[in-house]
């Protein structure tokens, strides 16, 4: 997956044109060029750990986001990002370091122990006054799975849905929108990862699970294969956006979204994308 | 109690003695504000401290997040308030199985002895994990599923191991000459037990048994491993979706309100108890 030298420097090039155009907008960024020093070159960056990129996500991490739990192989949409990223920074696949960054420490105040973290993490106004996020990466809607035995897996409409039990994952932006959008008369059971989840479906403790599209897709083809896809949700609104979280107010922010930036229009973004993801956006719509 | 002519007491060392009082009484004030002016500059000039001041005592987070915490401790208070009582039952059941000492009688005081050393060799947490999702995993017939439920069971199997220790202790702490005493009286040995022996071990183990509830109250807060919203779960709902803390502050706040009048009255308790024991 490394890019060539030419390609690299091809990359740097366009992504200094991208970086004046980011600071042309931005004066309250110093702009890297009118020192002649760029700011985001690997030895000028604040670093976690210094000439290495720590780069944090859950443990465990799961399909089609990191593939085998080992987000070292590069596989997976946010491994193959997260190197992405690296390479347009300047850091060589062995200078990316990976660090486990619970969710709940992802927003501690202070110093983090990673210089970026992703984890399919939802970008609000309201997170983004404790951390920084980068320009959003990938988008998801939200969708529902039930046992295939369990009567909610012949919903088609919302309203099928609204006498199920319903569980969620915590943190997600998916508590938000079963609330808002199915509104289901029995309390939602909110699972601090999706095992806990995954059990309370097998054991019929709740009928369905919502989360984002792929992890369902991932869920009911692997992990309970009796499971299935009840549909997915049109997609609501900007929160289900995902973005890398960095530091609050760190200078590596400006440096991540130009690297997204370069990746966006150098097209790779969505080969990384297609290569991982294309396999996860099918379901049924529901209204 | 008879009134008695007080000890004779010279008035001019019972105003020394009054004097010194008062000026205990004025350093401790003086050294305990003083402590809490330290610690409070120490911490409030701390490099981090606004980053923390704005993730974790926010008020408008502490506002927007109350009417999604108070419900949910409600449901903790609710929890407690159930288990409660039947761990009482439970535990001191166990405790009376464990002093059994007909011989015929051996099974239940092997299988008490058995309950209380496995269940209290596992982490609470562990056990409200394993029962909440174990249990239902069997798909017996006629169970309820609910998590909520078999998170109650757990905690309710848990504290009455811990309990029935403490009545236990308390019934060995009568002496055996109660028993004997009993005996003689004419009563059998469920007769000496139930009005000898039980209300003096009782009695003496209040103090060890609000420590109990304390500790109940707050670990009411594991059944939100099971995905039940109560405020644990609440909270953290909360701090993920706005990432800040001051949710889980508030949420700790609500127990301490509930805990400290509870250790406020156990200390009450114990100090009567002692005077009436020297009294």
């Amino acid at each position: 997956m490394r890019l060539s030298r030419a390609v690299a420097v091809a990359a740097s090039a366009l992504l200094s044109v991208t970086a004046l155009a980011a600071c042309a907008q931005e004066t309250t960024t110093p702009s890297p060029q009118a020192t002649g020093v760029d700011a985001c070159a690997p030895e000028n960056l604040t670093l976690k750990n210094p000439g290495v990129l720590t780069v944090g996500t859950s443990k465990p991490a799961f399909p089609p986001y990191v593939i085998d739990d080992d987000p070292t192989n590069g596989e997976g949409l946010e491994s193959a990002l997260a190197y992405a990223v690296a390479e347009q920074l300047g850091f060589s696949t062995d200078q990316v370091q990976w660090t486990f960054a619970p969710f709940a420490k992802l927003f501690q105040p202070g110093d983090k122990d990673y210089d970026f973290a992703l984890n399919q993490i939802s970008i609000s106004p309201k997170r983004a006054q404790q951390v920084d996020f980068s320009t959003p990466y990938y988008s998801a809607p939200q969708a529902i799975l039930a046992l295939k035995a369990n009567g909610v897996a012949d919903a088609t409409t919302i309203a099928d849905l609204q006498g199920a039990k319903i569980g969620v994952q915590t943190g997600t932006t998916s508590l938000d929108f079963v609330e808002a959008v199915i509104q289901p008369t029995q309390d939602v059971a909110v699972f601090q990862d999706t095992n806990a989840a995954k059990q309370a479906i097998n054991n019929g403790q709740i009928d369905a699970f919502v989360t984002d599209l792929p992890t369902a897709l991932y869920i009911t083809a692997v992990q309970i294969p009796k499971s299935t896809v009840v549909g997915q949700f049109e997609s609501q609104t900007e929160a289900d956006q995902w973005g890398l979280v960095v530091q609050k107010g760190s200078a590596l922010t400006a440096c991540v979204n130009e690297a997204l930036a370069a990746l966006t229009e150098s097209g790779q973004l969505q080969d990384i994308t297609n290569q991982w993801m294309a396999d996860y956006t099918e379901a049924p719509v529901i209204s | 109690m008879t009134e008695s002519p007080g000890p004779v007491v010279d008035p001019a060392r019972l105003s020394v003695v009054r004097r010194k009082g008062r000026r205990d009484m004025t350093v401790a004030t003086v050294s305990t504000v003083l402590f809490f002016l330290v610690l409070g500059y120490v911490v409030a000039s701390a490099p981090g401290w606004p980053a923390v001041q704005a993730s974790f005592f926010n008020l408008d987070d502490a506002r927007a997040s109350w009417p999604k915490i108070w419900p949910a401790f409600l449901l903790n208070v609710k929890i407690f308030l159930i288990a409660e009582p039947i761990i009482l039952a439970l535990a001191l059941t166990i405790a009376v199985l464990r002093g059994l000492r007909a011989p015929v009688l051996a099974p239940l005081r092997v299988v008490a002895t058995i309950y209380t050393d496995i269940i209290r060799g596992i982490p609470t947490i562990l056990l409200v994990f394993l029962m909440g999702f174990g249990v239902p995993a069997l798909q017996l017939q006629g169970l309820t599923n609910s998590e909520l439920f078999w998170g109650t069971v757990a905690l309710i199997v848990s504290y009455s191991a811990y309990v029935a220790e403490v009545f236990r202790a308390g019934i060995e702490s009568v002496h055996p000459s109660q028993r004997a005493a009993a005996r003689s009286l004419g009563l059998n040995n469920g007769q000496g037990l139930r009005y000898v022996i039980l209300p003096q071990a009782v009695r003496r183990v209040v103090p060890p048994l609000l420590n109990d509830f304390i500790s109940l109250q707050k670990d009411t807060a594991l059944v939100s491993l099971l995905g039940v919203v109560e405020v644990f779960n609440a909270s953290t709902i909360y701090a993920n979706s706005t990432f800040t803390y001051t949710s889980l502050v508030v949420a700790a706040l609500l127990f301490i309100a509930l805990t400290v009048p509870m250790a406020r009255f156990t200390d009450w308790v114990s100090a009567r108890m002692s005077r009436q024991q020297q009294g």
